[in-house]
């Protein structure tokens, strides 16, 4: 496929006087990797929040394997508001994995990674339990498909919660911080993970703290700071070339003061 | 003339006749007030200011009012607007209503223990509103209500003792007959009671296993 999987123009989202997104132009194409990093507060979840319309941006478009989503620019300039069926049609195509995970907790996994399946792609329930088995199989975890969330390890919580998002055969995965509540020891776990997703063409967007990951798995790299993407680029070029003096510092700091950063990288280092 | 235990199993044939008759109004009033009740707290989400004021106002008369009065409300008041409703459809009417409103607040009270999150996840996934809480919502909300939902049942169940007084043949009622008819008015009394507690075992069994299933799903 050609074109992009991913593209907004101008987003912007304000909270009172704050702009908590500032004009944010962003395009990604099929098969890219692109991890969003940048300090606590620029703005990146609420970016990964208007792609997913559950917080609606002020002004700007999102287009998702080239549906408008929301809003709609018409090619004589004219603007649009599409209809909410028709945005929870769209944003069908965008998979989120939330940092708080979200699984149902009254259901079993295979039910988790149903319903939607059944009640919004129309899918027969055969086809969706099929579905469902086969991402678990992928995701190595197999047995656990008629346990309940409250049962299994945080980990495996985890590839669920991935796995409930790839179900609806997303046309990108977006991830918010998908390491952060983990055990320092699953983290580099689930980075294989996501480098397997990498290797098998998935198109990504992943915020994450993890240098190690942006480093050695995205093919790019967003800065963000108050709502702008400040630096854009080859991972090893904006960690060690940026002039801007924001972006460095937050690369100085974060490599300097977290030696977990470090281990993790290693270790993703030793797999590969 | 003392307490007779030979007089309770005698009046026992003719009370388990009419125990049926409070079962089964208990019932379809448990069911219709589940159903009002979710569909109530579905329509208080909106926050729609007018409907919920109008809300408020029913639930602070059927709070504040007894049963029995609302019960007399059903039979007695509701010809004088043009609904004539047999004595057990009145009943019905009365007990479902009330039960209603009273189900809508223990659901409405557990409803912030749903965390937000898991209604995002499903929209992000594309569940539209009607599915997300048939699917997330309800399920999750009726199983930790659970203990509170049944007891309301029991509470239900023995307001069907109340339908005596609007001439519905009833256990009570039949109770009353025979204490008249045999001048022992006691007896019967203690007979109505046990078959009310035997009754209310068999509700609070069907919880106790609906519990037991849901409390593996946890753990
Ligand atoms: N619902 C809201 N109402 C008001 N302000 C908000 C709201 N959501 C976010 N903000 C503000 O918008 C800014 C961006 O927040 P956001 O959560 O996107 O940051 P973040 O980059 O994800 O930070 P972190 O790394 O800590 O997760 C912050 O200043 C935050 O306080
Ligand atoms: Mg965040």
């Amino acid at each position: 496929m050609t074109g992009f999987a991913l593209r907004t123009t101008g987003l912007v989202r304000r909270f009172g006087d704050l702009r908590a997104l500032d004009e944010v132009y962003l395009d990604i194409p099929y098969g890219q990797v692109v991890s969003l990093v940048g300090p606590s507060g620029c703005g990146k979840s609420t970016l990964l929040r208007c792609l997913t319309y559950l917080d609606p941006p002020d002004d700007g478009f999102i287009e998702v394997g080239g549906d408008w989503l929301g809003r709609e620019r018409l090619s004589n300039g004219t603007i649009r508001r599409r209809s909410r069926r028709d945005i929870d049609r769209v944003r069908r195509k965008i998979g989120m994995v939330f940092q708080a995970l979200n699984l149902w907790p009254h259901m079993s996994v295979l039910d988790n990674l149903s319903v939607a399946q059944r009640v919004a792609l129309g899918r027969s329930e055969a086809e969706a339990e099929s579905r469902a088995r086969a991402l678990l199989d992928r995701l190595r975890i197999s047995e656990i498909a008629d346990a309940f969330p409250g049962q299994i390890s945080g980990g495996q919580q985890q590839r669920v919660a991935i796995a409930r998002a790839m179900a609806m055969d997303p046309e990108i995965l977006l991830f918010d911080e998908p390491t952060s509540a983990l055990d320092p020891e699953l983290v580099g776990e689930v980075l294989r993970l996501l480098k397997e997703f990498a290797q098998s063409g998935m198109t990504m967007l992943v915020v994450t703290h993890e240098l190690a990951f942006a480093r050695d798995v995205a093919d790019r790299l967003l800065f963000m700071d108050r709502g702008r993407i400040l630096a854009d680029g080859p991972p090893q070029q904006v960690i060690t070339q940026t002039r801007d003096r924001r972006v460095r510092d937050f690369f100085d700091k974060v490599t300097a003061f977290h030696p977990k950063f470090m281990q993790a990288a290693a270790e993703t280092e030793d797999e590969s | 003339m003392g307490f007779e235990i030979d007089a309770v199993w005698g009046a026992m044939p003719r009370l388990m006749n009419a125990v049926g008759v409070n079962f089964r109004i208990a019932m379809i009033s448990i069911l219709l007030a589940l159903l009002g009740g979710t569909l109530l707290t579905i329509l208080r989400s909106f926050k729609i200011r007018i409907v919920n004021a109008v809300i408020a106002v029913f639930m602070s008369f059927v709070r504040g009012t007894p049963l029995l009065i609302q019960i007399f409300l059903a039979y007695y008041g509701l010809p004088a607007l043009g609904l004539r409703l047999s004595p057990q459809a009145a009943g019905i009417l009365a007990l479902s209503l009330n039960s209603a409103f009273f189900v809508s607040e223990i659901l409405r009270g557990s409803l912030p223990s749903i965390e937000d999150g898991q209604i995002e996840a499903a929209t992000a996934l594309g569940l539209r509103p009607r599915p997300i809480w048939s699917k997330v919502v309800l399920p999750q909300l009726f199983r930790k209500t659970l203990p509170m939902l049944i007891n309301e049942a029991t509470v239900v169940l023995k307001g069907t003792a109340l339908l005596a007084v609007i001439t519905v043949v009833e256990t009570l009622r039949v109770a009353q007959q025979i204490g008249s008819s045999t001048f022992r008015p006691f007896e019967p009394i203690v007979g109505a009671a046990i078959l009310f507690l035997a009754m209310n075992l068999v509700l609070v069994t069907i919880g106790w296993v609906f519990e037991r299933r849901f409390a593996k799903e946890r753990r």
